[in-house]
């Protein structure tokens, strides 16, 4: 459901590090179904419009 | 493009290789800027990414063809006079590729490493940076080795427009807040709902303007190095506008004629100002022409002799092509200075339209550069946003931007950009962009993007310095070679 749920993943990874630093090194369609199986239904191209918006903040 | 037929197989390779480097550039530039023409209307579904992606692409395409070539003549005439009417030379040749090299490698490696860059201040610094190291080579005195008056313009559009992309998208979000009610327009998206009907539309058109300028700015900056090329390596067939119509020819020919009279009626101001240093002799070292001001009547005679012959470019012999070529850029540069000196306003704005008459053949692209440029620049946008990198991190989970945020930013952007355009001035589209959004965040309480300053700071502190050595590094080792 978009970007409450790559906050709520977000999140998640904050409270977990040692999965912050797997999914660290993954390939986007492996993280994408990653998140899945832990129950965090988001898009790559939510994901990616999300980097996107990283990179316009920041000027990158 | 008949041309290529007749070229030995060193000057075609030279040729291709220069070219492809070119457009590499502006391909580079594309994805570089994708992610910031399309995240907004992505991001908040106002678009499917396919769909944003294909229409900032076709945008970025359409941008180059509107976008006039005043910004692409802008960045050329950074260089000095003499460096561009020795453009045909060896050294023209080595100043041309050490652009192209520092430019692409500096635009590349920074997007490779995920460093904050802008293209401009690569191109810019390395145009700087291969000037005054011509000038060091020479023995000339470094700062004669940039055109500074072109310069200081180009800077101040550079320094500005993020200042103004700031306060006005801003001030555009107040108003924004004040006048529309609805509190929806003024959150982040939720879930998988599209923005409400008008601001999806102000999103849209706003996000697909923004491409439109970006191509019709960065675009041009294609298109200005593809010239110094093809003005380099082929000044036969490129060295003017050999499709300029003939009462444009007879234009140059009266502006020249003008300049006669003028540059004679101002003979005893022209040697007070030498004998007061307020013009600056040139040393000739018999290798490339100096431009003077003192040989400014010559060169106006010759303009008019050499057109006398010749009702259009077309009908000049090509190695004639050349010559009339240094001479309207040498009469220029002298007007150039004598307008400076002008009395009056008046006197000023007569100069000046004497000097676009003059120079309107030499200041041109041909429509195959256009489409070779706008296809680089808009299949780039949408390799660009494959190519995204997601790095799962603090900084992601920390931004948010609302609906009326975005579309205040998106609209500025264009606004000063098209603006810029329309003053023939180059801008780092990302700064503007940036800045906008960093505005509008601060206005809406979101907090001031320290990031976005660094960003800016870095390209004024890092980008430009390194882009000016590396553009003066090659020079030197291309100079040696060459």
């Amino acid at each position: 459901m978009g970007q409450e749920e790559i906050d709520r993943f977000l999140d998640y990874l904050r409270e977990n590090k040692d999965r912050l630093l797997l999914v660290g090194g993954m390939p986007l369609s492996e993280l994408i179904e990653y998140a899945g199986s832990l129950g965090f239904h988001f898009t790559a191209e939510e994901l990616k419009a999300r980097q996107a918006l990283v990179h316009l903040m920041e000027g990158t | 493009m008949d041309f290529l037929w007749g070229l030995d197989g060193h000057t075609l390779l030279l040729l291709l290789a220069s070219l492809g480097i070119a457009l590499s550039f502006e391909f580079v530039n594309g994805f570089h800027d994708t992610a910031n023409a399309v995240a907004t209307v992505i991001y908040t579904k106002s678009l499917r990414a396919r769909t944003a992606v294909v229409l900032s692409g076709v945008c970025n395409f359409l941008g180059v063809h509107l976008g006039g070539i005043a910004v692409a003549y802008s960045i050329v005439h950074l260089l000095p006079v003499d460096l561009l009417v020795s453009v045909n030379t060896n050294l023209g040749l080595a100043m041309v590729f050490s652009l192209l090299v520092s430019a692409i490698l500096w635009n590349f490696g920074t997007w490779y490493l995920g460093l904050p860059a802008s293209s401009s201040h690569t191109l810019i610094g390395a145009i700087l940076g291969v000037g005054l190291a011509n000038a060091v080579r020479e023995g000339l005195p470094a700062g004669s080795g940039v055109n500074w008056h072109k310069a200081m313009e180009v800077g101040l559009s550079l320094l500005i427009s993020p200042v103004m992309g700031f306060v006005l998208a801003g001030g555009l979000l107040l108003l924004l807040r004040r006048y529309l009610k609805n509190a929806a327009l003024h959150s982040p998206p939720v879930g998988d709902a599209p923005p409400p009907a008008s601001m999806r539309l102000a999103l849209i058109v706003s996000g697909l303007g923004v491409s439109l300028a970006h191509g019709s700015n960065d675009g041009q900056k294609g298109v200005g190095l593809i010239m110094l090329i093809l003005i380099g390596i082929l000044p036969g067939a490129y060295a003017l506008d050999v499709d300029t119509p003939s009462r444009d020819v007879l234009a140059v020919r009266e502006a020249a004629a003008r300049f006669t009279d003028y540059f004679d009626a101002h003979r005893l101001e022209i040697e007070k100002a030498y004998a007061a240093g307020a013009l600056a002799e040139r040393p000739a070292d018999g290798l490339a022409p100096r431009c003077d001001v003192r040989g400014a009547v010559a060169a106006a005679e010759a303009i008019q002799v050499r057109l006398a012959q010749a009702d259009t470019i077309a009908a000049l012999p090509e190695k004639d092509r050349w010559d009339v070529r240094t001479d309207i850029l040498c009469l220029d540069d002298a007007s150039r200075l004598m307008e400076g000196m002008a009395a009056s306003a008046g006197e000023r704005e007569m100069i000046e339209g004497w000097r676009e008459a003059l120079r309107r053949p030499t200041e041109y692209a041909p429509d195959w550069v256009l489409l070779a440029v706008s296809l680089a620049l808009g299949v780039g946008t949408m390799v660009g946003w494959k190519r995204i990198v997601v790095t799962i991190g603090e900084k992601i989970g920390k931004s948010r931007l609302s609906y009326s945020q975005g579309a205040a930013a998106q609209v500025v952007a264009m606004a000063t950009i098209g603006l810029a355009d329309g003053l023939g001035l180059p801008v780092s589209t990302t700064h503007v962009l940036s800045s906008g959004v960093a505005g509008a965040m601060a206005a809406g309480k979101s907090g001031l993007q320290a990031s976005t300053l660094r960003s800016i700071a870095m390209a004024w502190a890092f980008t430009l310095p390194v882009a000016m050595f590396l553009g003066a590094g090659l020079f030197f080792l291309f100079a040696l070679l060459a």
